[in-house]
């Protein structure tokens, strides 16, 4: 059977939860598929939708209280809307892994580095205890942490924050994953492991072959590490394109804001400008264009909700007024 | 990991002897003269100063304290005056019972608050409800009614179970036994309840935490998640209850002696406390402090043996 | 918030004051509940003592929740030596049994209806005073309190009008725990016979006598029961609800500090 050429795909995504204050639409269809071996990015602010969508994509969304639908959801080939159980946890840290925001959170406390990742080491590759052990250390001295035979005895709490995020990348190739969701790795690092992280997963990425999913708030990260980029806004994809397309010249409003609060090293220092109101509350309902109250270029047609047009050759962006906006 | 227990046994020690402190202190502030109360209504002056002569009270509070801590050092626990014998005895007689009591309610205890706090793995399932139902059920009863209700029906009306009286395991286990199960019972569902609560409480917030997801997501059946992840921390709470749990049993037996006629420690401490016997309050608080500290301590030592973070905050 | 409808039919039923009337040791009939054995309607005597039971509840809840807050806030924000004092004193009032203790604190201050609830106030306001610590100490890093302090407020203004109202939620849960454990508390010390003096009815002295004549009127003891049991079952149910409401999450733990 032929590898098929994209690792995930999405289409028409929606997630909602029930709170105390009425359903939260979360995400509000959402499309899109990630091909074997690129990186792209999922940018948004806090409540976006971002965080749910990759969730999603692993089914580690809590069972109670949340509904799931989509049209399409399928990860390595496997329906996650129809898929049992057994065949979830085969994927979940095989096939596709996933890393998280806050590292020193993500370890278990209680238990040695090196039994955490022996644990995912074992689920997904047949292994005896020895070979096992050693994969371990392989591992760990792959993702750069010194002197891996001593370390993997210790415990999480024992090791500087990037190390942690550099072991947690270790468990999710333990099962040689093609898909890696990185969901704000760096975020609660400095800026210098930041930059190590990131050249630790591009390397691994070469490596392995795999594609990555990085989710993140921060679009300079997205410049450095991505090929492509998807701007999510309210639940919804409002821009997507290459890195090269959107940071030319992004079409959608919002996407033109984030870019534009970017304080610029190449550029004259000027004021920086962010973009006006709050983001949208999920548990709002919305008729038209979400954005509109904080756009600045809204218009009477933005009562209706713009569908993701194509714009250039490498770029859709749902808003009516795109070809006008720079 | 030595040096840890090492540190919490010598902080301990000044604990203990704030303890002390206090145990002497109460009797001292009871007002009366316990001098008086102990000679009864009819007393001379000429009794009463004995008395207070052959308890010491005439002596300064410091000489006396300090009296009080030489005979303890050298395991004389003093005469309880009321009852005319040695406090030791007095304790080797009552304390075994209280034991046993606390004893069985704990074993209550853990076998139903342990299998049902549970159910916080699901929220909102059967099990978990039930769970709450429980606590809150238990919370509710005071303990006495509890124990009225239970010698009323079972005992009086049923024939089923004795409602009073005392029989050690050591003597006859079957009769002790009959003779233990209403008030462990009456003690432990409601020790049982608090205990429910709290690990529910503190078990839905593990399966919160984010190193839970972490597990899940590297492809973990639920089982192998709860077992591998989520015990050990559980661990924690769990002990921290015990700990307290110890503190509230004590009181709890106090009632549970009151209502089904047994001779424990906690009868004891009460009616000296009310007859102002000297030497059986003292000895019979620093005692009860005594057991808070212990378990206290054995509880952050054990905290330190599950918790590695604990452990080695001492060199980071 | 249906819960709070159960509180309620116990805050009604106030009044039918003192609670002595003639009458025999006898069961039910023109006497809804009975009469106990000196003669005394007991409908009156529950719901009488129903009343005190409430009263101390509440008059705990408020009382320790003034000291406990306040000892609370302020070892939080200021730690150095205070703190350390306030929460040594706390630790070692709340490891001590609290039902020996408040006995012990009621054998020193001497019988009278007061002397409960001293005795609730002093075992309970380290309940407060830790959780509003821990509070306290969670929220004086936060940028609004550290705004507060750049703009120059004395620490007592902090303390007042920045932290005082961000801790509110849980001074309330709290304040409902405490309530019910306090009821329980009292009715133990009655039970016992140290608590509020006769001839004032107590649910728990009730049923002190109650017991005594199990035989002869066994359903004597039954109401009393039955009204502590949903007063503290109102009490603890209206914590839980007010807990969710306010997602705070105060140690459930507290409940079992009880009289026992």
């Amino acid at each position: 059977m032929p590898t098929e050429p994209t690792v995930a795909e999405v289409e028409n995504l929606r997630v909602s939860f029930a709170t105390a204050a009425g359903t939260a639409m979360a995400v509000r269809g959402v499309s899109f598929s990630i091909v074997r071996g690129e990186t792209v990015g999922l940018v948004g602010e806090s409540g976006s939708g971002k965080t749910v969508t990759a969730l999603s994509l692993m089914k580690l969304l809590p069972q109670r209280g949340v509904r799931l639908e989509a049209d399409r959801l399928s990860v390595m080939g496997t329906d996650l809307r129809t898929a049992s159980s057994a065949q979830l946890r085969a994927l979940r840290g095989g096939k596709a892994a996933m890393i998280f925001q806050n590292p020193l959170r993500s370890l278990t406390p209680t238990r040695r580095v090196g039994g955490q990742v022996g644990e995912a080491v074992r689920k997904h590759e047949q292994a005896s205890r020895s070979e096992a052990t050693a994969k371990v250390i392989d591992l760990l001295r792959r993702v750069g942490i010194p002197d891996p035979e001593r370390r993997a005895r210790d415990y999480p709490h024992q090791f500087s924050g990037g190390q942690r995020q550099r072991i947690m990348i270790a468990m999710a190739l333990a099962g040689s994953p093609e898909l890696l969701i990185a969901d704000e790795p760096t975020t609660a690092l400095d800026v210098t492991t930041q930059a190590q992280i990131f050249d630790l997963l591009l390397d691994l990425r070469a490596e392995f072959g795999m594609a990555v999913l990085l989710i993140t708030h921060d679009l300079s990260i997205v410049a450095r590490v991505c090929g492509r980029v998807l701007v999510m806004y309210a639940g919804r994809i409002i821009e997507e394109g290459t890195v090269g397309a959107i940071f030319a010249r992004p079409r959608h409003p919002y996407t033109a804001g984030l870019l534009a609060s970017i304080p610029r090293v190449d550029q004259p220092a000027r004021k920086i400008k962010p973009i006006r109101g709050a983001p949208l509350d999920a548990t709002e309902r919305v008729e038209g264009c979400a954005f509109r109250p904080r756009c600045p270029h809204a218009a009477d047609a933005c009562s209706k909700q713009p569908s993701l047009e194509v714009i250039g050759p490498q770029q859709r962006a749902a808003c009516w007024r795109a070809r006008e906006v720079t | 990991m030595i040096w840890y227990v090492v540190k919490r046994v010598l902080s301990a020690i000044p604990t203990l002897l704030v303890g002390a402190v206090v145990s002497f202190g109460v009797f001292h502030l009871l007002p009366g003269d316990p001098a008086a109360v102990i000679g009864g209504q009819g007393a001379t002056p000429a009794q009463i100063a004995a008395i207070r002569h052959n308890l010491g009270l005439d002596q300064g509070i410091v000489t006396q304290f300090v009296h009080w801590l030489s005979r303890l050092a050298h395991l004389d626990l003093g005469i309880s005056y009321v009852s005319q014998t040695s406090v030791t005895t007095l304790l080797a007689q009552r304390l075994p019972v209280t034991l046993e009591l606390i004893g069985t309610s704990v074993v209550i205890v853990l076998v139903t608050a342990v299998p049902l706090s549970l159910g916080a793995v699901r929220p909102g399932s059967l099990l978990d409800r039930a769970a709450m139902a429980w606590s809150i059920l238990w919370l509710s009863i005071p303990v006495f009614w509890l124990g009225l209700l239970l010698s009323l029906f079972v005992s009086v009306e049923w024939g089923l179970l004795p409602a009073s009286g005392y029989v050690s395991f050591l003597h006859s286990p079957i009769q002790a036994l009959r003779h233990t199960v209403l008030p462990s019972i009456t003690l432990g569902f409601y020790l049982s309840a608090i205990v429910t609560q709290y690990l529910r409480q503190a078990l839905l917030g593990i399966m919160e935490e984010e190193y839970i997801r972490a597990a899940r997501a590297k492809g973990l059946s639920e089982r192998e998640v709860l077992l591998r992840h989520a015990a050990r921390p559980a661990m924690i709470p769990f002990l921290t209850v015990l700990g307290i749990l110890v503190g509230t049993a004590v009181g709890g037996t106090v009632l549970i002696e009151a209502v089904f006629n047994l001779s424990g420690f906690g009868q004891l401490l009460v009616s000296a406390v009310i007859a102002r016997d000297y030497f059986v309050v003292q000895d019979g608080i620093l005692i009860v402090v005594a057991a808070v500290i212990v378990t206290n301590l054995l509880v952050d030592v054990l905290y330190a043996v599950i918790d590695p973070r604990i452990r080695y905050a001492e060199h980071g | 918030m249906v819960l709070f409808g159960v509180v309620g039919p116990f805050v009604a039923p106030y009044a039918p004051s003192v609670a002595v009337a003639p009458g025999l040791l006898g069961p039910t009939g023109q006497h809804p509940f009975g009469t106990d054995e000196l003669g005394r309607d007991l409908l009156s005597r529950v719901l009488y003592g129903t009343r005190i039971s409430i009263e101390i509840g509440l008059g705990t809840a408020i009382a320790a929740g003034f000291v406990g807050t306040f000892a609370g806030l302020y070892s939080g924000f200021r730690r150095g030596w205070p703190d350390g004092v306030i929460m040594r004193v706390q630790d070692f009032l709340l490891g001590f049994p609290p039902l020996i203790l408040a006995m012990i604190i009621v054998a020193i201050s001497g019988a009278s209806v007061f002397t409960p609830l001293l005795a609730a106030v002093v075992v309970f306001f380290p309940l407060f005073g830790r959780v509003i610590r821990a509070a306290a100490l969670v929220e004086r890093n936060k940028e609004y309190v550290l705004a507060s302090r750049a703009l120059g407020a004395s620490s007592r203004r902090i303390l007042l009008r920045t932290l005082l109202p961000s801790v509110m939620p849980v001074v309330w849960v709290q304040g409902a725990i405490v309530a019910a454990v306090a009821v329980q508390l009292e009715a133990s010390l009655s039970f016992l016979g140290v608590g509020v003096p006769p001839p004032t009815p107590s649910l728990g002295s009730t049923l002190f006598s109650a017991q005594g004549y199990v035989g002869a009127a066994p359903l004597y003891g039954v109401f009393p029961g039955v009204a502590l049991a949903v007063l503290i079952g109102a009490l603890v149910l209206f914590a839980n609800a007010l807990e969710s409401r306010e997602s705070v999450s105060v140690t459930k733990l507290e409940i079992g500090l009880s009289g026992e």
